[in-house]
């Protein structure tokens, strides 16, 4: 595009170059983008304070001497100088800088023009982030990447303690010991995208395959490259984007009215061998919403009440969320500086409670040329949350109470003032009005300094220092919460905490990561040939320290210090951790005559995990590229605008299954959560081995293997790419089964294998249709994976067999992670005969009855079992499928008419089971628990003889009913409609008296749409057990005005 | 221009290899390395205190899997229809424990400390035999492991030792430990709850106990040996003087001694250990919604006040009214069973009269409601128990030197009766067992011993052990759990609407049905426990499985 640029202003230069009127006229044009006229674009004479925009259809006139050089810029464009030889007519094509950046791929230590990568390397610019109501960086990436699989864990504003938000993934799992999310380095430096701030982001770039590798051992999750913004030389550029959004949540578990929990109840008793507690009058009087309660039947002291609680509503509400950016760009002849200024804030939707986020980003980005040989680059970052929270409970802990919350427990008292309980069951509402708020402030520094010194023609020295300081300091208190019984004579008692142990615990984490890198660069052009080589080294060292205290018997609830508590129950923790990481690298590519190019890494590291002999491993990256496009005989067909083969074969490494010390032998002291109380409850510690030692343990090597294709035709309308690939991690790190008798949990050794395969395609489509621009991009990918070799592991439990559950890790060779077993439903017993035909088979409860569920003997041995009775026989239950979402999709549909755009992006997945778990695989898991509403009516009773799902109880037969099998199998896919842009750009004159060069107002919608086939009332991304916070749809509006 | 790289290589690699090796070598900050521990006493007893969480903890409804308790459902221990296990956590947790005693006793062997160390010592040698018999009441013999493994040891495949090599093992174990350990009396204030010669004597009495009858009933073994072990352990227990039972609140001793009053008291010979703001159980309250309740099997076996079985006492009154049966009968009876009507604390610290709820959620599918181990406080009332779990009582050590008396001579004198099981019946005011008393009422001193064992140790976890010692098992186990009787009594005038056929099932007798006889067996191999599956698969072919599994 740049060449095109180029040839337009030669050929003014040629057409007009001859004249020479030194003379101040007026010199007309039109200014266009690629397509179609552009209105608003500024233009000025370089040097003088004259300036003019163009009209709506482009035209602009100007008053300039021939000579002198006219300036064209406009948000959103590369702004443009051209000098003026003669008085004409000139025609300007504008450039977006999204397409003048796309030419340009940022990559590992380095920069790279796109028609020459050989790698699997995707990018996406700030487009995808503009004027969306999200103030998470990652929210905004979802679906956007092919390849990259953003999962939300909670819809909790700034997020939940100690639950990652976003969980990140490119290209399917690389291994079963972490390690599956890219390494994410921000302008170089290694970082976290969480609180930066996405209107400073420039661009990212996504490192999938051999690519990855000149990032050695911590690449094997890929490589997210995230390059901030940077000044546009010139005036100052003043640009405001504000934005206010109401939210709603999208979904959570519905619970049963006080009519059909009654009706639940009765029939749960019924088949449990007890009469139902609801008889006709007491039902007819929950019917009536009879507000008048009754001592209640069964437990003494408690009361029976016929009125109805909706808990979800009682508690959950509209939240409210407003965004600002201010950021001003400029710089004169040797600098250039970028500053902006973020302020966002969330208010959550649980009513009352304090669940918000705030946050403040400032960043200053600032260039300044020493000289012509030598430019410092400098980005110092300052991001600083604060989010509230309800205090020793939070947010997510109101939510569990509002579903566990009894439909017939009123909110209130008697009398309306006090709230009420009993039972044991808190009151959420009670807890998010009157439980304390807590504070999460997290801050942190980056700074990122970097040197370039161009030592002689194409020799170029980077010197670059990234310090990134992270602190985070909360302060929890649980708050004793006084709850009343019905009549208020005196309090039932307190939820959260009981008064002597309302606590406060102050918590600091304090982490500093420093990265030193240097590195030179030699380029050469001659002939053909044009050749880089790149060769560096850098450490890297982080250091991790958490301390927490707390105290409980506080004289007072007024006010909260570690001062005013009492001594009696004091603790304090703390935990160092520190890593360091060494390293050499090198590139080297080479490009034949534009069309054959060979690109080659090298990387060795050294990390502090492993013992000195051992802890250097070397990761070489190879990847060839085919411009065909080039060939005159794919010119000839005149067809592709560009066509590219690409094919890569890199290694990279994973440190994450290895603990920091895990070379010695270590002893744990203070590891168990509470000390023995000995004596009068004395706080004394123990000690214990921890865990047992391996000396050979290494590196897990991930090989990758990627071929590619990247085709645009139709006079550049039409682009496609596509991309197979094929991971193995051959040394991963695995737990090989040793007998019990061992008596500790073996040491993982570096012998299993896990091959994960995929592709990713992309496809885009642009073109006008009269005044209406549009363009259509569509991506799709997916990854599967098999645990090749887990030390022949042939054990599963029954339910989800994954290693997300540190507390029962589980995988099967040969399977893929995350795998599900269960037995096979074979519908719920109806009839007498089919009961004792049922009956013969072993392993069935004693007291099974028509109502209850079959499972097949798949096996055939004659009983109902988990495992066939020998190894490597089958047991009943079986393998019904991965949890790994498979095709993830996202679909980007633009239209501009005249001054209005249109943005639509939907993500989604179209193949991912999910099974119903905990409380949602179960009705009436605990008598004190609700049933979800889901069962009602579903269930088989004796006037429901044909319902799908078998009998309610409250015996342990529930328990074998809705245990793990192919009935709570769910098709998960789901299509969403992440964001609904629809805008309107101001005509150019009436911002021009308002001095204002650009002003746009927008309504931009957020997951308000989605089409899911998960009944019961969840949100299709939730998790399957209905206790998180809920994710919300955002209505907004906003606003982007440049001065 | 390669040169220069080269040369600028050559400095990175300098820059890299020895500047910043150093800065690659991380040490831990706030864990101490195996190498640098063990140098102290101090250090000896910080790792024996780990020891103490592999304790029983509570909840335990152990005796929901026999005849004598009954849960919110079946119990498919109790009725047999239970089925080999991938794994176990009493097998894993066991040898996961066993490990750790192996180290200290490694590193003791290693250490220079001497007779410094000798308690902690003692302390681990306890904790492997306790261990070991957490696996030997399950599966019999086990693999002995008495040193530290290694995943290369040839040890992981050692085969199982008989039931009573394991036995051995443990008692000599033991014996040593009762050696090194202090007495009760010799325990700092701080050290309360730590193990003592006489816990390990306890055990010793157990276990020895336990492999006698075992020896006897199943023909399997030397039982005289085992038995003379038993009697000689809990001897030492009595004679030393140490332990008392537990009657500082008179009348109602029984009923406190299993809640916060009878912690530390000098009944308990070895506790697990509760703590307010430390570690606390909700045992109470999910009592109080009858997640293990007493069956008719237990109920009857409780002697009427004139010291005679029901079916023989002119004293008991039937079964006509709610309270009837709890009439002039064992007090005991009634500090283990809710009397219906009587008042238990409850939340708000109300004192709450309580009746059977035979509908709703939390129906006691016998009619009867437990009393034993319902606590009086406050915070049990907020999920918050503090009361240790008893685990060894001065209780059980009388019992088993009764059972054992009787065993070793095939009779029991007055005299010992009256230093053993009458020193409990005095503690509830009943009248002492005597060989007359015996005689006389056409009794059996054999199930009056084992009678006088189950009602005093009712709910402590014992009753399916001594069923399958006793080799009773297989005629106990197999029948019906019954409740209450419902029909024709006062239950069925105060519960009109409970449909008898649906709501509730009963007996002919109208006594009420919590699982029927047809539901219920008990075979030969349910006198042992499977091997975890998992393991016999993982053991190269060593670990053979018990019979019948």
């Amino acid at each position: 595009m740049k060449r095109t640029i180029y040839v337009l202003t030669c050929l003014v230069f040629l057409l007009y170059g001859n004249s020479s009127l030194a003379q101040i006229t007026a010199i007309k044009g039109t200014v266009t983008d690629e397509k179609i006229p552009l209105q608003g674009v500024t233009v000025t004479v370089k040097g003088a304070a004259s300036g003019a925009s163009t009209d709506v259809h482009g035209n602009f006139s100007i008053q300039a001497a021939p000579g002198s050089t006219l300036v064209f810029s406009s948000v959103g464009y590369v702004t443009q100088e051209v000098k003026i030889t003669k008085v004409t007519t000139l025609q300007i094509v504008m450039i977006t800088e999204a397409k003048a950046l796309e030419d340009v791929v940022v990559i590992g230590y380095g920069t790279k023009k796109k028609e020459n990568l050989t790698g699997a390397v995707s990018t996406v610019t700030s487009e995808v982030l503009k004027s969306r109501p999200i103030t998470n960086t990652l929210e905004g990436l979802q679906g956007e990447v092919p390849g990259l699989t953003i999962q939300r864990s909670t819809g909790q504003p700034g997020g939940q303690s100690g639950v990652p938000q976003y969980d990140l993934n490119v290209r399917g799992a690389s291994s079963t010991n972490g390690g599956n999310s890219p390494l994410v380095l921000i302008d170089g430096v290694a970082g976290s995208l969480d609180l930066l701030n996405p209107d400073d982001i420039e661009s990212v770039s996504v490192l999938k395959d051999a690519s990855a590798s000149i990032y050695g051992a911590r690449a094997a999750g890929g490589v997210m490259l995230v390059t901030t913004k940077k000044g546009k030389k010139g005036t100052p550029t003043i640009t405001y984007n504000g934005n206010a959004a109401v939210t709603k949540m999208s979904g959570m578990m519905k619970s049963p009215n006080n009519y059909q929990f009654a009706l639940m109840e009765n029939e749960a008793n019924i088949h449990n061998g007890a009469a139902p507690m609801y008889t006709p009058e007491l039902l007819q009087k929950v019917k009536n919403n009879d507000p008048t309660p009754i001592p209640h039947p069964l437990y003494g002291g408690w009361m029976l009440f016929f009125t109805n609680t909706n808990w979800i509503d009682a508690v959950i509400g509209n939240g409210f969320q407003q965004k600002h950016n201010i950021n001003v760009s400029g710089g004169g002849n040797n600098s250039n500086y970028y500053l902006s200024g973020g302020y966002s804030k969330l208010d959550g939707v649980i009513k009352y409670a304090p669940d918000n986020n705030e946050r403040y980003n400032l960043r200053l980005n600032y260039d300044y040329d020493f000289s012509k040989r030598i430019r410092l680059e400098t980005k110092i970052a300052f991001e600083d949350q604060k989010r509230t929270d309800v205090g020793g409970i939070s947010s997510s802990g109101i939510i569990t109470e509002a579903i566990f919350g009894m439909p017939n427990h009123p909110v209130y008292t008697q009398s309306g003032q006090k709230f009420f309980a009993q039972g044991g069951w808190g009151n959420a509402v009670a807890q998010a009005k009157e439980g304390a708020k807590a504070t999460f402030n997290t801050r942190n520094i980056n700074t990122n300094f970097r040197l370039i010194v161009d030592i002689v023609k194409g020799l170029k020295l980077n010197l670059q220092t990234g310090i990134n300081q992270s602190s985070q300091d909360n302060t929890d208190i649980a708050k004793a919460v006084p709850l009343y019984k019905w009549d208020e004579s005196s309090i039932q008692y307190y939820t959260i905490a009981n008064p002597d142990q309302a606590s406060l615990t102050r918590t600091s984490y304090n982490s500093i990561y420093r990265n030193f890198t240097g590195y030179l660069e030699y380029g050469k052009k001659f002939n053909r040939h044009d050749f880089n080589i790149m060769a560096g080294a850098s450490y890297e060292y982080n250091n991790y320290d958490w301390f927490n205290t707390s105290r409980d018997h506080f004289s007072t609830d007024e006010v909260w210090s570690i001062n005013l508590g009492g001594t009696q129950n004091m603790t304090s923790n703390e935990e160092t951790k520190h890593w360091a990481i060494g390293s050499l690298f090198s590139r080297l590519s080479y490009i034949y005559n534009n069309r054959y190019m060979l690109e080659a890494n090298l990387r060795y590291d050294g990390s502090s995990r492993f013992q000195s002999d051992s802890r250097w491993g070397l990761f070489p990256g190879v990847s060839v590229g085919w411009r065909l496009s080039q060939e005159d005989f794919i010119k000839d067909l005149g067809f592709f605008n560009d066509l590219k083969l690409r094919a890569s074969y890199g290694q990279t490494g994973n440190e994450e299954g290895i603990g920091y010390y895990d070379y010695l032998q270590l002893i744990n002291i203070g590891s168990r959560s509470t000390p023995y109380p000995f004596g009068a409850g004395s706080q004394t510690q123990s000690a214990s081995l921890a865990g047992m030692v391996s000396t050979s343990r290494t590196w897990e090597t991930l090989i990758n293997k990627n071929i590619g294709i990247d085709a645009t035709v139709l006079s550049g309308r039409l682009s496609f790419s596509f991309d197979y690939f094929i991971k193995r991690n051959k040394n991963m790190l695995i737990p090989v089964s040793y007998p019990s008798l061992l008596g500790a949990t073996p040491p993982y050794s570096n012998s299993g294998e896990l091959k994960t395969w995929g592709f990713e395609t992309a496809l885009g489509w642009n073109d006008k249709v009269g005044n209406v621009k549009y363009s259509v991009k569509l991506i799709l990918s997916d990854a599967q994976n098999k645990v090749v070799n887990y030390g022949g592991e042939d054990t599963y439990v029954l339910g989800l067999n994954t290693l997300k559950y540190w507390w029962d890790p589980h995988v099967r060779q040969g399977d893929p992670v995350d795998t599900y077993y269960g037995y096979g439903f074979d519908g719920v017993i109806r009839t007498q005969k089919e009961l004792d035909d049922y009956k013969q088979l072993g392993g069935v409860p004693s007291d099974i009855k028509i109502g209850d569920a079959k499972f097949k003997d798949l096996n055939g041995d004659g009983k109902i079992s988990l495992y066939g009775d020998k190894a490597g026989e089958k047991g009943d239950a079986v393998n019904l499928g991965s949890l790994t979402p498979r095709y993830n999709f996202g679909i980007n549909i633009n239209v501009a008419y005249k001054n209005f755009d249109l943005g639509i992006f939907a993500q989604g997945v179209a193949k991912r089971i999910i099974f119903r778990e905990g409380d949602y695989a179960m009705p009436w898991s605990a008598w004190w628990r609700q049933p979800p509403l889901f069962y009602y009516g579903k269930t088989w009773n004796e006037d429901r003889p044909n319902a799908p799902y078998p009998e309610l109880s409250f015996g342990s037969i529930n328990n074998y009913n809705y245990q793990p099998s192919t009935l709570q199998k769910i098709n998960a896919a789901y299509i969403r409609l992440k964001n609904l842009q629809l805008g309107y750009t101001f005509s150019a004159g009436v911002m021009k008296k308002l001095s204002i060069s650009k002003a746009r107002i927008y309504f931009s919608g957020q997951d308000i749409w989605e089409l899911h086939g998960v009944k019961g009332g969840w949100d299709p991304e939730a998790s399957t057990s209905g206790f998180n916070y809920p994710f919300q749809r955002f209505y907004s509006a906003g606003i982007d005005v440049t001065f | 221009m390669i040169r220069i790289l080269n040369k600028y290589k050559y400095f990175f690699l300098i820059l890299v290899l020895t500047g910043c090796k150093k800065s690659l070598d991380q040490l831990p900050e706030d864990q101490i390395s195996d190498a640098s521990f063990w140098k102290t006493p101090g250090h000896f007893q910080l790792a024996a205190n780990d020891f103490y969480y592999g304790l029983k903890q509570v909840p335990v409804y152990t005796d929901n899997n026999s005849d004598i308790a009954f849960g919110a459902g079946a119990n498919s221990v109790s009725d047999g229809s239970y089925l080999a296990t991938a794994n176990s956590t009493v097998w894993d947790n066991a040898y996961n424990g066993i490990r750790s005693t192996n180290y200290l006793l490694k590193k003791a062997q290693e250490s220079t400390l001497g007779t410094d160390i000798d308690r902690w010592v003692g302390e681990a040698l306890f904790f492997r035999a306790y261990n070991y018999w957490n696996l030997v009441e399950s599966f019999g013999g086990v693999p002995k492991i008495d040193k530290v493994l290694d995943v290369t040891s040839r040890e992981l495949y050692t085969a199982r030792s008989s039931q009573s090599e394991i036995i051995d093992f443990m008692l000599d174990d033991l014996e040593n430990a009762a050696n090194k350990l202090p007495k009760q009396s010799e325990l700092t204030s701080d050290e309360i709850g730590r193990t003592t010669q006489g816990a390990a004597l306890a055990l010793k009495a157990r276990v020895a106990l336990f492999m006698g009858t075992w020896a006897k009933y199943h023909n399997d073994g030397d039982a005289a040996k085992y038995i003379n072990i038993a009697v000689d352990a809990a001897e030492k227990i009595v004679a030393s003087g140490e332990y008392a039972l537990y009657t500082d609140k008179g009348a109602d001793s029984y009923k406190y001694l299993f809640i916060l009053e009878g912690d530390d008291s000098k009944e308990v010979l070895l506790a697990r250990r509760y703590y307010i703001n430390r570690i606390t159980h909700n045992w109470t309250r999910e009592l109080w919604f009858n997640y293990m309740v007493p069956t008719k099997n237990l109920a009857d076996m409780y002697l009427a006040t004139d010291g005679l079985p029901i079916d023989k006492s002119p004293s008991f009154q039937g079964y006509n009214t709610l309270t009837s049966e709890f009439q002039n009968r064992d007090p005991r009876m009634s500090m283990t069973f809710i009397v219906p009507g009587s008042s238990i604390f409850f939340e708000g610290g109300l004192m709450q009269p309580t009746y059977p709820g035979f509908s709703g959620s939390n129906a006691t599918h016998t009619g009867y409601m437990i009393r034993k181990f319902l606590d009086e406080t406050l915070e049990a009332t907020q999920f918050q128990g503090e009361y240790d779990f008893k685990e060894f009582r001065y209780g059980e050590v009388l019992l088993i030197l009764a059972e054992a008396l009787y065993e070793k001579n095939g009779q029991i004198s007055d005299l010992d009766l009256d230093r053993t099981i009458n020193v409990l019946r005095n503690r509830v005011s009943m009248p002492a067992l005597t060989n007359a008393q015996v005689t006389t009422n056409g009794l059996n001193m054999l199930d009056e011993i084992r009678r006088e064992r189950t009602v005093e140790l009712a709910f402590e976890g014992f009753r399916r052990d001594d069923l399958r010692r006793w080799k009773t098992a297989e005629t106990v186990l197999p029948q019906a759990l019954g409740g209450v009787k419902f029909v024709g009594t006062e239950y069925q005038q105060r519960y009109p609407d409970l449909n008898v056929g649906t709501d509730i099932q009963v007996d002919n007798n109208g006594f009420i049905i919590a699982e029927s006889a047809g539901s219920r067996q008990f075979l030969p191999k349910h006198y042992l426990d499977p091997i975890p599956l998992q393991q016999v698969q993982l053991s190269k072919g060593t670990l053979t499985q018990n019979e019948g599994w």
